[in-house]
């Protein structure tokens, strides 16, 4: 069994990851860390409450983390808010409204309260005194590792894996030039891919290649269960949302971005391109800010990631397939 | 009637400046001296560590001491491509003698669950503080004001940005500066402008205590090193920003009418990196920081020597 620690701004996509993670047998979840991003960290500790309760789950300690980045919002260009119009596309199921990124998730809260050690401290604490190294999975704004690793950077040795969703190479979203989590947070990011632990960056690119089909949506509403009928809700949101606002390739098709990180956990053949590639993240002023760069050089600097490019979207849907059918978790 | 003691915590980097102010705030009777973190500098956190530690025995006082950040906040983050192998393994952040809790988990932790509001004095960059603020703003709530030695000349300092402790992690000053907290600057101009009365090292040895000994050591000390690059006005004085800011604490008047400013800090990547900037006041802009401009140096001098007379005689 694997032991990981999730670093969340929950967030649907998020809320799924979650719930994939917890209801499968080989990952044993020690701890969730919120953060910033998709709302505020007041809502994003909510939405990781209710998650890991409607998996099953509610004695995951949850650690709440950074309500803003470390450094970005002491700029004044940089503040200058960005459109967001995919994150506020919902859809008709069955007669209730469904939205992409609602500020709360539609959920029943559990009775259980966050922690009060701020995520950060978690991360200090606990990396300092393991005797054994843990996998962070990071589906948002880099801001909670960034800061433990401020405090001190030795903690990545304790860091076994570092599966992060984040940045593109030729996929955007927030920006011309850069996606969401590492826009938000570009020196975190930074800090994060040059910290010396092993890194896999499932990319924008790899999360749009294995986006869910509307068939998909049907074999995960059949399940029937709480974590199934939700993440079919979602797929369902995020096809009509990105049709409207954002076409992708493979029209008609969904990324569950941040469920590809735990789907990577439990079977690694789900990424289909993945090389080793050395990259940086723009931290500026200018249209650049929160790029992800890769080194595309003969004489590139030495590899610091495992670069995920693609992704198999029948093997993602398979995968979360099977962990929802086998735990069981709370009926819908 | 005894007089309730303030309570302080000091956040000091390894300079001279950082242990004369640990020296100055554990030997006083009016503070109580919660605990001292330690930043990075010119050195590691662990060494100001060691020097805060052998403050204490020698004036056989026990404090935490608690290491903290070993670089600045982001800076490192817009060095090119640089050579990583050292920058990952920085000197050991703990000393056996010190306790296991990180500055910055102590700052948070000890602010959050005092039952009185605390006085932070700043010695260093201000690392340690920006990243308790951004991991944990409701600290500020039982802060009671923050004092900043913006840190004087130094090998590391920038020609334009002569206030190494800003220069040296900009951001975390800009973080600090804009926090809501009561935030006073103390400048290297006043600290150039400030000298102690002539003899005075003279009659801190007079004391005929270890505390009185080492505090003449660091101001003949200070006064060599300014000697060299900067002709003195007068013999054996030297400026020190420890005791300004030890003097503030005691009286705020020996630092004259505080001026409230909106003060910003550069964070442009080029020559001007660290810059203290002052709004010009016809601007309106929102004041956010408190600044000394003047000091009464004969007052100053009495309120140091004050708080070395308390110290333990010694052997």
């Amino acid at each position: 069994m694997r032991k990981i620690i999730m670093d969340v701004d929950t967030g649907t996509d998020d809320a799924i990851a979650i719930m994939a993670a917890v209801m499968a047998p080989q990952i044993e979840v020690a701890a969730l860390c919120t953060v910033h991003g998709n709302t505020s960290v007041s809502n994003t500790t909510k939405n990781t409450l209710r998650a890991a309760f409607a998996a099953g789950r509610e004695d995951i300690p949850v650690y709440p983390g950074a309500a803003g980045p470390m450094v970005k919002d002491l700029s004044e260009v940089r503040r200058i808010p960005v459109p967001e119009p995919v994150l506020g596309g919902t859809a008709e199921v069955d007669g209730v409204t469904v939205s992409m990124n609602p500020d709360l998730l539609p959920l029943p809260d559990p009775s259980c309260a966050p922690q009060a050690t701020p995520a950060p401290l978690y991360y200090l604490e606990f990396l300092r005194t393991t005797t054994e190294k843990v996998t962070i999975v990071a589906t948002g704004a880099l801001t909670n590792l960034g800061l433990a690793l401020s405090l001190d950077p030795m903690l990545a040795e304790k860091i076994e894996e570092l599966v992060i969703m984040g940045g593109g190479v030729k996929k955007s979203n927030i920006t011309a030039s850069a996606e969401a989590n590492f826009y938000k947070d570009p020196e975190a990011a930074a800090i994060v891919l040059q910290c010396g632990a092993p890194i896999t960056l499932c990319t924008l690119d790899a999360t749009h290649s294995c986006a869910l089909t509307e068939s998909h949506e049907r074999r995960l509403r059949a399940i029937g269960n709480t974590a199934a009928v939700f993440t079919a809700n979602d797929v369902r949101a995020r096809r009509e949302s990105y049709a409207r606002f954002q076409p992708l390739e493979r029209a008609g098709t969904a990324p569950i971005h941040d469920a590809l990180c735990i789907a990577y956990l439990i079977d690694p053949t789900v990424l289909t391109c993945v090389e080793d590639a050395a990259c940086m993240v723009e931290c500026s002023e200018g249209i650049g800010d929160g790029r992800l760069q890769v080194d595309t050089r003969s004489f590139h600097a030495a590899p610091n990631v495992r670069l995920v490019t693609q992704a198999d979207p029948d093997k993602m849907c398979d995968i979360l397939a099977e962990v929802f059918s086998g735990r069981g978790g709370v009926t819908g | 009637m005894s007089m309730k003691k303030r309570r302080v915590v000091l956040d000091v980097d390894a300079s001279s400046g950082g242990t004369a102010a640990v020296l100055l705030a554990a030997s006083s009777g009016r503070f109580h001296l919660e605990g001292v973190t330690t930043v990075w500098g010119r050195k590691q956190p662990a060494e100001a560590a060691a020097q805060a530690l052998m403050v204490g025995e020698m004036l056989k006082k026990e404090f935490p001491i608690c290491p903290g950040c070993p670089g600045p906040l982001v800076r490192e983050v817009y060095r090119q491509a640089p050579e990583r192998e050292d920058g990952r393994k920085p000197a050991p952040l703990l000393s056996p003698f010190c306790t296991e809790k990180h500055a910055v988990d102590y700052l948070i932790r000890q602010c959050r669950a005092s039952t009185e509001k605390l006085t932070i004095l700043a010695m260093g960059p201000l690392t340690n503080l920006a990243a308790a603020i951004r991991i944990a703003p409701d600290l500020l709530e039982n802060v009671r004001e923050i004092v900043v030695a913006t840190g004087g000349a130094g090998g590391t300092d920038s020609a334009f940005c002569p206030e190494g402790n800003v220069f040296q992690d900009p951001e975390a000053a800009k973080i600090v500066a804009e926090s809501g907290a009561r935030v006073i600057f103390l400048r290297r101009n006043m600290v150039r402008q400030t000298f102690l009365p002539e003899g005075y090292a003279a009659k801190c040895r007079a004391l005929g205590s270890p505390a009185g000994e080492f505090f003449a050591r660091i101001l003949e000390g200070q006064a060599l090193a300014y000697s060299g690059p900067r002709p003195r006005r007068q013999a054996d004085i030297a400026p020190i920003q420890a005791a300004l800011s030890f003097a503030y604490l005691v009286d705020p008047a020996s630092l004259g009418k505080l001026e409230h400013i909106s003060l910003d800090i550069c964070l442009d990547r080029g020559a001007g990196r660290g810059a203290v900037l002052i709004g010009d006041p016809h601007f309106k802009l929102k004041k956010n920081v408190w600044m000394a401009n003047e000091a009464d140096a004969d007052r100053v001098g009495e309120i140091v020597l004050e708080a070395l007379r308390e110290a333990p005689a010694g052997q």
